[in-house]
Parts: structure tokens; C-alpha cells; sequence
């Protein structure tokens, strides 16, 4: 009999715990630990962000469908980890503090054979004074965020029907922030959201980001072929700014938030400041906060961690220029060198490097998007590495399953406004996420499965992603059937 | 690395004519490109999925 304990139960976890649960005999135990008793389908916090849709369509509560299945369910953050046991405990194990309201902060040990960290961000408001929806900006990061945000921006087009003029800021809220990609999603759906309300010519929106070019995305932008052409995703991306009148200032580091007000610096060193009426900036993106300990107690998380919190694995850390990155540097299999039980899923494993060209203001200060793992990739390496440990408890030697981002291509449906017949979204497949100069030599990735366009054929497939994917994830008949 | 105004948008980004503005919400184009759309994700999506690790040579 084995036991895997999988951390977290966002896209990854969830995805790795149902797979592990379907492919095992009942003997073995799968215990998910996760501080939330919801599940969330983050895609469409942005439209709980624009208040069309209400935070129970977006989660579930966890705790039932884990109990259909027969998963052990902790509502607790891991810690500690222990991965060679300790005096006491010959086994392995991590050290779970529960959040759950009869017994919060109280501490257990979790024993495994097989653990999975699948913990996700910490989102690291900390990081720029005044950000966050404790401070001065709000955020679609989780559903309560969003909700957040929805009455923000309702309070803001209130303001306007009144006859204020408003400025509304859309991005990201420090130099080395992922997911640009929500926030492109988010300030398109508040111009439509506008619109909708009559009062856009009330509204000067301004997106403020860290990426040195629109359509960057934190994967160095991308090439999509158009009658003939190879377009840079910054033309399209640039279009779509420019016909919705919404401004945008790039390569921004915000320095600090001020009540109604955002002081940054660009990549030239520039200082500027933003006055705004409503803010929704991204904070960057932390590991969990999990310290690591030996058999005899000394403190190893420098070996199972990088600095940023997020996991090592079987990629290749050393420091490169940009121009040495390979995508060989990339993980396959997630597994932890160290300890073979041990992998990392979703955001939770540490990249090589960024994808997007690093760069810096004069003063040093990094500009630059961090690798987004977006919920198809992470899904795909949750998949990948729960049928490795599977394989592995029915005496595979090694991780049998790969899955690197440079052999694995993504496909995100962003949304423009979410009206059945006059909304929008960007649809975009990349492939693979990250560039292989070498097998597609000049643009780095395969034209024939890289492309984009927007149109309301985007917004159907947006929302029927949304049911698919809750009906999947509350893994209902057949769930198995949706890839991730 | 710099803060545009909407008039200098306009003068440097590509802009769709109306025709274009039209096709993204005209239904028959749209539910054809919905069923095209599927087609390449679908494609790129199982071209994605993990893979079985070839054995390590002995």
C-alpha cells in the first residue's frame, strides 16, 4: 500500500489527485492537502471581476467530491517538509498546519511514499508598497479578489453615469510579474463592461505593464501567420488596443501605489505616476512558503528550493545569457533530483529562466515577465506526473511520463466582453510554449500550430471551456474523456 | 518603454477595416470559424499531452 500526498488543489493538484485516484487500486491512499475548501476556475474570475458572473459559478466545494471518490481531503498549508523522515519518523513526511475553522493553526504530520507539490503562487503584494486589495488596488487573482474588484469598478462606472470622468489602470503591478495574459483579458472585458454602461466616453482606460512590448505575454511574444505574413503578436495585440482607444505604457516597474495614484519606472529609466480612480494591477508571484529539513534536523530548503519559494527539478539551473538558453534547459518529467518520490506540478516547479529576453532599467531594476504556467500546461504536467508515480508504485524504476513546455504547445482563449452575440475573445494556440531555435530555426516555434484571431466563435469556446472544465474538475461521468 | 496617447495609437497600430469589425460578430463566419478554431486547438492539444518516456538505452 502507498501513499501520495499532493499539495494543493488548484488546476495541477485537483487534475493529479483525480488522475492518481482513477489509475490506483483502492489499497493505495491519496491525500490532497489544500488550504481552500472551494475549488476555482480562475479563467473566468475575470468576468467575476466585471460582475457578469457571481463567485459560485466559478468554485465548488471541494470536500464532496473528494469523499465520492474515496481522496482523503486536509483543509491545511504545508509548512514543513521532512523528505528523509526524522529521528522519530523513519518515513518521510510534511508538516501541515490546518486552516479549517474548528482547528486552525493546529499542526500534524502527514506521512507519503509519493508527494506532489502542486501549491500554486503566493500572490506577493508585499512586494510594491500600497498594491493589493488590502491597500490601494484591487485584484482578479482569486474569486473573492475578483468579487472585489466587481464592486470597485461598479462604484467607478456609478462615478461616471454621475457625469465624473474616470481613469481606470489595467495591469501589472511590479517589474517581474507572470500572467500578463489576465490582465489583457481584464482591461478588454472593463472597455466592454464600459461600453455596455454608456459611459466609455467618460473612461480613459490605461493598461501598464511589464512586458517591453504588448503581446509579449512572458513567453518573448510569438509569430502568427496571416495571409502570408508572419506577424509579430505585438501588431495584432497593439491593434486591439489602439480600436478600443485604451492607452498602454510598456516595460513599467511600479515603484509604489499611493491612494489614486501608481508611481513607476520604465526600462529607460524614466519615472512616471498614473492618477487613477479605479486600479487593477497583478501582484508577481511567490512559491509557498515550505521550509525543508534533513533527518537530522538542519534546514535543506536551498536544495529543494530556489529562492523565489518554487521547487527544483530535473531542469538545468544554471546560470545562461539569453542567448545560450536552450529548450533541452527545460524540465520532462518534474521529478525532484534528490528525492525520486518527490515531483512539483503547475507553478509550483522552479523554471530555468524566463522565456521573454530579460532586461533591466539603468539602475539594475529587473523589467521582465516571469514564465506563466497557464492552467492547460499545468494540467497537462499534473497528468504527466501522476501517471509517472503511478507507474512508479506498480514498479516503474523512473518517472515514466514526460511533458516539457518545449514540446508542449498552449491554447488560451482570451476574453474581449462576455455577451453571447457581441462579445469577443482572443483565440491563440502557441506550440511550444517555449521557443526550440533549433528544431524551428528564425521564429523558434511551428507556424502551422501557432496562430491567432478574435472574434465572438472565441467567446463561445471561452464559455464552453468554463462548463467543461467545472463539469471535469467535480469529475462527473466521463470526466476523464476532457484533455486538460 | 513609453506612455502613448490614443492619437499616437492610431497614427503607429494596425486598425481593422469595417469589414473586419463586421466578420468577428456575423454569425455565419463566426460559427464557421468556431468549428476551425476547434479543429486547431484540438490538433495542438493532442500534439501536447505527456508523452510515454522512450526507454534509457542499456
Amino acid at each position: 500500500m502507498a501513499k501520495i500526498v499532493v499539495l494543493g488543489a488548484g488546476i495541477a493538484g485537483h487534475t493529479a489527485a483525480l488522475i492518481l485516484r482513477r489509475r490506483l487500486a483502492k489499497e493505495h491512499r491519496v491525500t490532497v492537502v489544500s488550504p481552500n475548501r472551494l475549488w476555482n476556475w480562475i479563467p473566468s474570475n475575470i468576468w467575476v471581476g466585471v460582475g457578469e458572473m457571481t463567485p459560485e459559478e466559478v468554485t465548488f466545494e471541494l470536500a464532496p467530491v473528494y469523499k465520492r471518490l474515496g481522496i482523503e481531503f486536509r483543509r491545511a498549508k504545508a509548512v514543513e517538509l521532512h523528505p528523509e523522515g526524522s529521528a522519530a519518523s523513519p518515513k518521510p513526511f510534511v508538516v501541515v498546519e490546518s486552516t479549517a475553522e474548528e482547528s486552525r493553526g493546529e499542526r500534524t504530520e502527514e506521512v507519503y511514499d509519493y508527494l506532489i507539490n502542486a501549491t500554486g503562487p503566493s500572490l506577493n503584494f508585499g512586494a510594491t508598497p500600497g498594491l493589493g486589495p488590502d491597500a490601494n488596488t484591487v485584484s482578479v487573482c482569486t474569486f473573492s479578489h475578483a468579487a472585489h474588484a466587481a464592486k470597485a469598478l461598479a462604484a467607478a462606472i456609478a462615478r461616471m453615469r454621475e457625469g465624473k470622468p474616470q481613469t481606470l489602470l489595467v495591469g501589472t503591478g511590479h517589474g517581474g510579474c507572470t500572467c500578463e495574459g489576465a490582465a489583457f483579458e481584464y482591461v478588454f472585458n472593463l472597455e466592454f463592461e464600459l461600453r455596455r454602461a454608456g459611459v466609455r466616453d467618460k473612461a480613459r482606460v490605461i493598461f501598464l505593464t511589464n512586458e517591453a512590448e504588448i503581446g509579449d505575454f512572458g513567453v518573448d511574444g510569438m509569430r502568427v501567420q496571416w495571409r502570408g505574413y508572419s506577424v509579430p503578436s505585438k501588431v495584432f495585440a497593439e491593434s486591439l488596443f489602439s480600436e478600443r482607444g485604451v492607452e498602454w505604457i510598456t516595460g513599467a516597474h511600479v515603484e509604489a501605489v499611493e491612494p489614486g495614484r501608481a508611481r513607476y519606472m520604465t526600462l529607460d529609466g524614466a519615472k512616471g505616476e498614473v492618477a487613477f480612480d479605479f486600479a487593477m494591477l497583478l501582484p508577481p508571484f511567490l512559491g509557498a512558503d515550505i521550509r525543508a529539513f534533513d533527518r537530522a534536523g538542519a534546514d535543506i530548503t536551498s536544495e529543494l528550493f530556489l529562492p523565489n519559494r518554487f521547487m527544483k527539478v530535473d531542469a538545468d539551473y544554471s546560470p545562461k545569457p539569453y542567448e545560450q538558453w536552450k529548450a533541452s534547459d527545460w524540465p520532462r518529467t518534474y521529478q525532484t533530483p534528490k528525492y525520486p518520490n518527490i515531483f512539483a506540478a503547475g507553478i509550483a516547479f522552479a523554471p530555468p529562466h524566463p522565456i521573454s529576453k530579460p532586461r533591466q532599467a539603468p539602475d539594475g531594476t529587473k523589467i521582465s515577465p516571469a514564465p506563466p504556467r497557464t492552467g492547460m500546461p499545468s494540467g497537462i504536467i499534473a497528468r504527466a506526473v501522476a501517471q509517472s508515480v503511478a507507474d512508479m508504485i506498480e514498479g516503474a524504476p523512473g518517472p515514466t511520463h514526460e511533458a516539457s513546455l518545449a514540446e508542449m504547445g498552449a491554447a488560451c482563449v482570451a476574453s474581449a466582453g462576455k455577451s453571447f452575440w457581441r462579445g469577443t475573445a482572443a483565440s491563440m494556440t502557441m506550440y511550444p510554449v517555449v521557443p526550440d531555435y533549433d528544431k524551428f530555426p528564425g521564429e523558434g516555434r511551428d507556424p502551422d500550430y501557432t496562430f491567432g484571431e478574435i472574434g465572438t466563435a472565441g467567446h463561445w469556446i471561452k464559455h464552453i471551456l468554463h462548463f467543461m472544465f467545472l463539469y471535469k474538475a467535480k469529475a462527473l461521468p466521463g470526466w476523464w474523456l476532457i484533455p486538460e | 518603454m513609453s506612455s502613448k496617447t490614443p492619437t499616437d495609437h492610431a497614427r503607429g497600430s494596425m486598425t481593422p477595416s469595417p469589414r473586419a469589425l463586421f466578420a468577428r460578430t456575423f454569425l455565419p463566419f463566426q460559427l464557421w470559424h468556431f468549428v476551425w478554431i476547434n479543429w486547431r486547438m484540438i490538433r495542438m492539444i493532442a500534439l501536447s499531452h505527456p508523452r510515454r518516456r522512450a526507454p534509457s538505452p542499456r
